[in-house]
């Protein structure tokens, strides 16, 4: 079962790839340990919208999540949790 | 390409969908940049699956080609697939231990696709199993060197799943890896230009979902860096792809010749022998005694055209012209084959060479070594005829037309990028129409110089991204077309080196355009339509029936004939019609056949706009003194009043003064013509002094020559081009002075053609003597006829046998006048027309519309038949049009009854329903409930008025048989002021006029001080009256101007005398309407 969040989110360590390593959501700190996959997705460029780099990642407790990066607001978001 | 080799790649692959239009461009631009070119295509099969194909040389080439005509041919238009059928069959077994006997190879490599080939689609989907099948098939067909695995890291979701899918496929089934790139634009940024093109080809918008729009921009050009690094961990696939690389080589050619053979007759041969008897018996046949220079002349061209293997394609195009002269098809070559003696005595153009001194150098020269390049003109009715019998001759398979690679420009980018940004429609359209033909970047300049876009009222502040993306697109391919007259002809079918789809009509064009046919070894020969031609067949045959004439006898120099050119009134003359040459025609005071000549290279963009007419006109109406630099310039520039006007002169000039060889001339010419500035040319300058100094010419001397050709050669025309075109025009102009009855209502069956909308025509026929008689539904035919005064009077078809021979008396002697063609009137479609026709022929006149009805309904549907109504068609019968209409929803809904009283209006569908065309015309009830709602009676229904009646006529014929609206107006003019067109050459130059008429065809030709000046002509009752618009005047009302429709306009200006002819200076532009409302 998979939920949409669509949240900003915080306190996001990067590896040198530009990979997520962990982030702060509602006041809690998860860890990723790993990325299984990446896409990229150019929105709805025609309103302004600026390219999104999304992750999937498994996060603490085996957990699935997808978070992505908007580069033109620069900002990280939690997208989307599989419960 | 240049970005491509900064980039660092070595070898690149080109793989349009289902086309490759863009290989011979590819080919030129690799090589140029030192990348290796491979040629591919992204193939669509059964099931909207895509394969990539890549051809390891010429000979997967050719299967591609056969492959993707398959693709076009083998299936619906629009719906364009391969079946798995014909892949085998293309792709046959050749990787097998026996391969099928007398087959080549087929020389591909697939590579299993993007994320819509089979095999990743399946990956997607999660269907490993079904993959790996997929994938094993792939491998039986093509073999383990013609298959390979193609993976590509566009960042797309489930792009993780589908690459371990195919990297665990290709182990299990030892298959290579390629690490692929799947570029759609050169820089990322640009990727917002491809989505908007991705929606306006599937006809969505941006808001729009469709599977064929890419989720990122990632489809951009890697350079070979960043591939290396993005599959550093897969070093396998990097090494698969150099090894595709290195497998491949150039597909096409160069040198190859793929020439047609000449099937000659049994005993004849070789072919360069026949081809020098045919000359020799067309020499005879043109000059009757063949002259030693003649001869000298004939010997020399056919060396020329034997020694580079062009004699075969001269007997084709001998044969095709000898073809349509005996099926009696009209046509007359132009272009530089004018140039060519042999040219002449084949028949194939009209131009004596030899008499006229032309340079077949022009044309041909062992030297430069090209391809001729012949073009005929042909009746239009029968062009697709000449090249059917092409077809039949050399082989379906060998005969396809050129296409065209119609591009974006200001207009189709507004349309279909606004459409794609989801734009308000009906403002698209208003900016498109306002939009100039021009290039696609210049929209921004076009919406503050064109005061029309300026003062539109459109939000231009939206616009800025559709703006933006149309300047990015400018030049793009939009789609394929079909070349309006080219084909080539091939010794070998031409699915080994081109694809052959069909356009439009379901005409078979190849995927190249003219550009680039001849890359490929083919030839190409120009069969063009001309409708000037099928006019003059129709009036010839309906004269040559009539009187016995003769159009091929016509005297050459018939001196009322050149006395209607001199005055100018040339409206129908072929080439010499428009504003610009009958102004050029009074004031060059044509007297004979080269001032036409003449004319014909004169009235052009460059000569206007390098200011070289008045020059030539004053030397011409000796105002100015003819002289010549050199002595050695007399003889080849007498006949031009020392102008150089002509490219052949050109040719002849460096020639004869500098010693060039004809290779040089041509380099010279072609310069001049392309390279009008830069250093090309100024090498070829020095060349040109130098020559001329070593020949003991003046330094300073041969300087100004150069100089003068300069200035006035680069606008050159060629002279052969201008004299067959001249022959015609002097033709039609002779048909416009003697029979303009018969001229006119041939020129008028075959619209569109020439300058002039056919009320303008109409106004001129009637200025020459000639009425135009409104439809008629017992007299009219498909096409417009004439009546002698006696015909028209009121007889009807039907007439008893025993009087026809009266008749015809009195049609020879009686006053001439148009009938109006049934297919003028809007709404009657072709079918309709053919259905009156039958029905008359059959059952004879009609006697009422009852009758109409019973016998031509439903072929003639009821807006066809309110349109007849409305345009008067059935004023024989009755002259009450609104009572016909009354009358016709009870005609159409008992067709068995007769129609009387009121109140019978009772039927409904298509018989009373709807608003039909009178309804929609007028913004009223339907004809059904035209009197029904007003409970008048069939007795008492009023007729409409004349202005009524003059409208639904304008809107429906596009003219007015019953009145022009400017004489119904000109009571009311002439209160306020008004002149009309025919009184202007009364007047005095320089006297302040109002004048008014209907704007025909207002056009901004290029300046050479670059400041807009607008001609246009108005149309009145008498004629015409031009009209010049300067800047200033033009900014304060080219809205007018340039609006769709244009209004009837009133003009204020003054005279101004060019010629015999007087021209208006506009002061100010503005709405008839509005300036007689004020009053």
């Amino acid at each position: 079962m998979a939920r949409l969040i669509d949240r900003p989110i915080d306190r996001v360590r990067t590896a040198p790839g530009g990979h997520p390593r962990s982030f702060r959501w509602r006041g809690k700190a998860w860890r990723v340990d790993r990325t299984t996959e990446i896409w990229k997705d150019s929105g709805c460029w025609w309103e302004g919208e600026g390219e999104k780099v999304f992750f999937r990642v498994e996060i603490a407790g085996g957990r699935l999540a997808e978070v992505y990066f908007d580069r033109r607001a620069e900002k990280w978001y939690l997208y989307r949790v599989y419960d | 390409m240049e970005a491509v080799a900064r980039s660092g790649i070595e070898a690149l692959a080109l793989t349009d969908h289902d086309n490759v239009s863009g290989a011979v461009l590819f080919h030129r631009l690799a090589s140029k940049v030192g990348v290796k070119p491979i040629q591919g295509a992204e193939v669509t099969l059964e099931g909207d699956r895509h394969l990539t194909l890549l051809a390891r040389g010429p000979e997967g080439y050719a299967t591609l080609c056969r492959l993707l005509t398959r693709v076009h041919l083998g299936s619906e238009r629009r719906r364009q697939t391969l079946s798995w059928a014909d892949l085998e069959a293309e792709v046959g077994r050749e990787h097998q231990s026996t391969p099928i006997a007398g087959r080549a190879p087929h020389g591909l490599i697939a590579l299993s696709g993007c994320r819509r080939g089979e095999v990743p689609a399946l990956l997607w989907a999660g269907k490993s199993d079904e993959a790996f099948r997929a994938a094993a098939r792939y491998l039986e067909l093509f073999g383990r060197d013609g298959f390979a695995l193609e993976v590509q890291r566009d960042y797309l979701p489930g792009g993780a799943r589908v690459e371990e899918g195919l990297v665990r496929i290709a182990r299990l089934l030892r298959l290579r890896l390629v690490a692929t790139n799947n570029v759609h634009y050169v820089r990322k940024e640009d990727f917002w230009v491809h989505d908007l093109l991705t929606c306006a080809r599937t006809l969505t918008s941006v808001e729009d979902v469709h599977p064929e729009r890419r989720l990122n921009a990632e489809n951009y050009l890697r350079s070979a860096r960043s591939m290396a690094a993005l599959f550093s961990d897969l070093p396998e696939a990097v090494e698969g792809a150099l090894e595709i690389a290195e497998a491949c080589s150039p597909a096409i050619l160069p040198g190859r010749r793929l020439h047609p053979a000449f099937p000659l007759p049994p005993g004849e041969g070789p072919a360069a022998a026949f081809l020098r008897k045919m000359t020799m018996a067309g020499a005879t046949w043109r000059y009757g005694r063949v002259t030693p220079g003649v001869r000298r002349r004939l010997e020399a061209e056919l060396s020329v055209i034997c020694g580079l293997g062009y004699e075969d394609y001269f007997l084709l195009v001998w044969d095709l012209c000898r073809h349509a002269r005996r099926r009696g098809i009209r046509f007359a070559g132009r272009g530089s084959a004018a140039d060519s003696a042999v040219a002449y005595c084949l028949g194939i153009t009209n131009v004596d060479a030899v008499a006229r001194g032309l340079l077949f150098e022009r044309f041909m020269s062992l030297e430069r070594g090209e391809k001729p390049d012949i073009d005929i003109d042909f009746d239009a009715r029968h062009r697709d005829e000449v090249a059917g019998y092409v077809g039949d001759k050399y082989g379906a398979d060998r005969v396809a037309s050129v296409c065209t690679y119609n591009t974006f420009h200001a207009r189709s980018a507004a349309r279909d990028l606004g459409k794609a940004l989801g734009l308000e429609p009906e403002d698209i359209d208003l900016l498109a129409k306002r939009l100039p033909h021009a290039h696609a970047g210049t929209i921004p300049q076009a919406l503050t110089a064109l005061p029309e876009l300026r003062d539109s009222g459109l939000p231009f502040w939206k616009y800025e991204r559709l703006f933006a993306a149309a300047a990015k697109v400018a030049g793009f391919p939009r789609h394929l077309g079909t070349h309006l007259g080219g084909i080539v002809v091939s010794r070998d079918p031409l699915t080994e080196v081109t694809p052959l789809q069909k356009a439009a009509k379901g005409v078979i064009v190849c995927q190249f355009d003219k550009e680039y046919v001849e890359d490929l070894g083919l030839i190409k020969l120009d069969l063009l339509s001309l409708r000037t031609l099928s006019a003059v067949e129709d009036a010839a045959l309906d004269l040559a029936a009539r009187e016995g004439f003769d159009y091929d006898a016509i005297p050459p120099a018939d001196r009322a004939t050149m006395a209607m050119i001199r005055s100018g009134r040339t409206v129908g003359v072929f080439q010499l019609e428009s504003p610009a040459q009958r102004a050029l025609q009074s004031r060059l005071g044509a007297s004979e056949f080269e001032d036409l000549v003449a004319s014909v290279a004169l009235i052009r963009p460059g000569p206007i706009k390098g200011n070289m007419v008045e020059p030539y006109v004053a030397r011409r109406r000796g105002r100015e003194p003819v002289n010549y630099l050199h002595p050695a310039l007399e003889s080849i520039l007498r006949k031009t009043y020392g102008v150089v006007l002509f490219q052949e002169q050109v040719i002849e000039i460096a020639t004869v003064v500098a010693g060039f060889t004809p290779g040089e001339a041509d380099r010279l010419r072609r310069v001049m013509t392309h390279h009008r500035h830069g250093p090309e040319m100024e090498n070829i300058g020095r060349l040109f002094v130098e020559k001329a100094a070593a020949r003991n010419i003046d330094e300073g001397v041969a300087g100004r020559i150069f100089a003068c050709m300069e200035g006035y050669a680069s606008y050159g025309f060629c002279e052969a081009h201008a004299a067959a075109f001249a022959a015609t025009a002097y033709r039609t102009a002779y048909m416009v002075r003697h029979h303009p009855a018969e001229f006119y209502a041939a020129i008028l069956s075959h619209q569109p053609m020439g300058y002039y909308p056919p009320g303008t025509l109409c106004v001129e026929a009637a200025r020459r003597g000639v009425k135009t008689l409104g439809p008629d539904i017992n007299l009219s035919r498909d096409r417009y006829v004439v009546e002698r005064a006696g015909a028209w009077a009121g007889e009807r078809a039907g007439t008893r046998a025993g009087e026809r021979e009266e008749e015809r008396a009195e049609e020879r002697r009686g006053p001439a006048a148009m009938r109006v063609s049934l297919r003028q009137v809007k709404h009657l479609s072709h079918q309709a027309v053919t259905a009156i026709l039958a029905a008359r022929e059959e059952g004879g006149a009609f006697d009422s519309l009852l009758d109409f009805c019973r016998r031509c309904h439903p072929s003639v549907p009821r807006d066809a038949i309110e349109s007849l109504i409305l345009v008067g068609a059935f004023d024989s019968l009755e002259p009450n049009r609104r009572r016909l209409l009354w009358q016709l929803p009870l005609a159409l809904a008992e067709p068995g009854k007769k129609t009387s009283g009121r109140g019978e209006v009772a039927g409904r569908g298509e018989a009373a329903g709807g608003e039909g065309v009178y309804g929609r015309m007028t913004g009223r009830p339907g004809a059904a409930r035209l009197v029904e709602d007003t409970g008048a009676g069939a007795a008492t229904i009023p007729n409409f008025t004349l202005e009524e009646k003059m409208r639904f006529e304008y809107d429906l014929l596009g003219f007015s048989p019953t009145s022009h609206i400017m004489a119904y107006l000109r009571p009311r003019l002439k209160a306020v002021g008004f002149v009309a067109s025919n009184e202007l050459d009364r007047l005095p130059a320089g006297r302040s006029v109002r004048i008014g008429g209907l704007p025909v065809r207002p056009h901004r030709p290029p300046t050479r001080s670059g400041k807009t000046i607008v001609f246009l002509s108005l149309e009145d009752e008498k004629g015409l009256a031009d009209v010049t618009v300067f800047e200033k005047t033009y900014q304060a009302s080219g809205r007018l101007l340039f609006s769709d429709p244009c209004p009837p306009l009133a003009v204020e200006g003054r005279t101004e005398r060019r010629g015999k002819a007087m021209t208006v200076i506009a002061r100010r532009v503005d709405r008839l309407a509005q300036v007689l409302d004020s009053r």
